[in-house]
């Protein structure tokens, strides 16, 4: 794949099928964590090795290259994407470093030898190539390297993250349709069990609640962690559309 | 109920002991009729009514018991005037002053019930009702958050979703149905604990209205006196209503704050000690319990039947 229109198709593809590799969050609660934005932004995480861009690179989530899949259906694992080296049309045939934070890093990964290696691409940070020889991605979201890969790869459907989000938000509608306890304390001639039924009744109305804004919140953090992944594949692929152009 | 025989066999259970949970359970399980009568015919549950109509009957009876005596007396002051009548009208005042007295004491008794049961009793009329619609909602609210946690747990695996965002997802999920399937389990305990309470109050409107018609049915048996022993029944009836206040209190007094409605009360206090994904601060937010299997809270105070 070492013409760029090659490259160009494969990342179309990739796009197409809304799945890509790269870098993953370095929280092991990326989705309840409301740090992982600033974080993701942070260019001094660790996601800025390997090829992380000097001035003006982009947001560390915008980092990793694309996809990361190696040549026959290598692991997404590490590779962020719109990483500079994806560029260039890489064909990793190893999945890259441990990354921090979605779509940071995958910066070390190795290229495979079509491609050159660390490409100075102004913005963009260690991104490991886009698809590979033998195309890139695997299909079914094999993990990392053929399988294999470091374990804070990742892989990702935006579009399944988005409906696993409508999901949620279905259920959310659903624990917000349940009605509040109506207990009014009085249990009539049974006197000692009023006081602690009447706490099990709050709570229970406060658990509900706060079910309800659980959900409400998970489907949001869904909803951004389904973009960060869409904005990070369409980052890289004007990456490598820029660099395709660039000769 | 008024023109009804007491119930024997429910009698027997109400009578050794209103408040006990065994007793209670038996209760429902036989309809409250006795094991004589065929379950497929269960009577209905027991109402305040039952206790008004109970009340009722008793004071007609009393009222009918009285009215014999006051005939066999004025039979008996026939008697006399006819064969005494120098003493007649002596006697005839004596006696009725003493029927006077009696059918007061009666009269106040009588009030005394009827007091203590508008007091400890008539107040929650609705209460049963009121509880046991609570009760079916909390088990519906319960089984509809069970059944969102049987789907959260199916969101669990994100097919194609790998990484540590998407482990952080997972786990997530996993709190979220695991807090789910307690929160049902709470919501299916504290229902339990309504109905409970209600059966409770239920027991109470049982056990009053049957000891008032057993009552009603012992004057009813009450012997009727000779010449020489006028008003026997008229003084046997102030006894057992004398009987049927005291005992009336004491297994109200029973039910109320006894040993099953203090046994409710430590386990609804523990219900809440229980969960282990669910935070008394909060609904849980996070992966971080992810690993704790939730607590057996549903059944923790079991279902009567």
């Amino acid at each position: 794949m070492t013409d760029p229109e090659d490259v160009w198709a494969e990342v179309a593809r990739r796009a197409a099928v809304s799945r890509f590799s790269g870098a993953t969050a370095d929280d092991d609660d990326v989705l309840v964590n409301q740090e992982l934005r600033e974080a993701q932004l942070n260019p001094n995480r660790q996601g800025g090795q390997g090829g992380v861009g000097g001035p003006g690179m982009m947001p560390p989530m915008m980092m990793g290259g694309i996809g990361a899949g190696g040549a026959g259906g290598a692991a997404p694992s590490g590779g962020g994407l719109g990483g500079g080296a994806a560029a260039a049309a890489a064909s990793s045939t190893r999945p890259p470093q441990a990354s921090t934070g979605l779509g940071v890093q995958a910066a070390q990964a190795p290229l495979a030898e079509e491609v050159p290696e660390e490409p100075e691409v102004p913005g963009i940070g260690g991104g490991v190539g886009g698809g590979g020889t033998g195309g890139g991605l695997p299909e079914g979201g094999a993990p990392a390297g053929g399988g294999a890969g470091p374990a804070d790869g990742f892989s990702a459907d935006p579009v399944a993250v988005r409906g696993i989000a409508s999901k949620w938000a279905e259920l959310a509608q659903e624990i917000h349709s349940l009605e509040s306890p109506a207990f009014d304390a009085a249990l009539g001639l049974v006197l000692p069990p009023e006081r602690p039924q009447q706490a099990v009744t709050e709570q229970v109305r406060a658990w509900t609640t706060g079910a309800g804004a659980e959900f409400d919140a998970l489907v949001s953090r869904l909803h951004d962690v389904a973009a960060q992944y869409e904005a990070v594949e369409e980052t890289g692929a004007a990456e490598i559309r820029k660099e395709t152009a660039d000769g | 109920m008024a023109d009804q025989e007491p119930r024997p066999t429910g009698r027997v259970i109400a009578h050794e002991d209103a408040s006990g949970a065994g007793q209670l359970r038996e209760l429902r399980r036989i309809g409250y009729q006795g094991d004589d009568v065929a379950e497929e015919e269960p009577l209905p549950e027991p109402e305040f009514a039952d206790v008004t109509a109970a009340l009722e009957e008793l004071e007609t009876t009393v009222a009918a018991v009285l009215a014999e005596d006051r005939a066999q007396c004025v039979e008996a002051l026939a008697q006399l005037r006819s064969m005494f009548p120098s003493v007649y009208t002596l006697v005839a005042e004596q006696l009725g002053a003493a029927a006077d007295t009696i059918a007061e004491g009666i009269a106040a008794r009588l009030e005394g019930l009827r007091a203590l049961v508008d007091e400890r009793v008539a107040p929650h009329a609705e209460v049963p009702a009121k509880l046991e619609a609570e009760r079916d909602l909390e088990r519906r609210q319960g089984e509809k958050v069970l059944e969102i946690a049987k789907q959260v747990r199916e969101l669990v695996a994100v097919e194609d979703w790998t990484g540590d965002a998407a482990e952080g997802y997972r786990r997530a999920a996993l709190v979220q149905a695991g807090a789910l399937e307690e929160l049902a389990g709470v919501e299916d305990s504290s229902a339990n604990a309504l109905d409970h309470s209600a059966l409770l109050n239920r027991a109470a409107f049982f056990y009053t209205s049957e000891a008032i018609s057993f009552t009603a049915t012992r004057v009813r048996a009450l012997p009727l006196g000779d010449t020489s022993r006028l008003f026997q029944r008229s003084r046997g009836i102030e006894s057992q209503l004398a009987v049927l206040a005291g005992k009336l209190s004491h297994e109200l007094d029973s039910i109320a704050d006894g040993d099953t409605a203090k046994g409710l009360a430590t386990e609804l206090d523990s219900l809440l000690g229980m969960p282990s994904v669910l935070l008394p601060t909060g609904w849980p937010t996070g992966g971080d319990s992810a690993d704790l299997p939730p607590a057996p809270t549903a059944g923790a105070i079991p279902r009567l039947s």
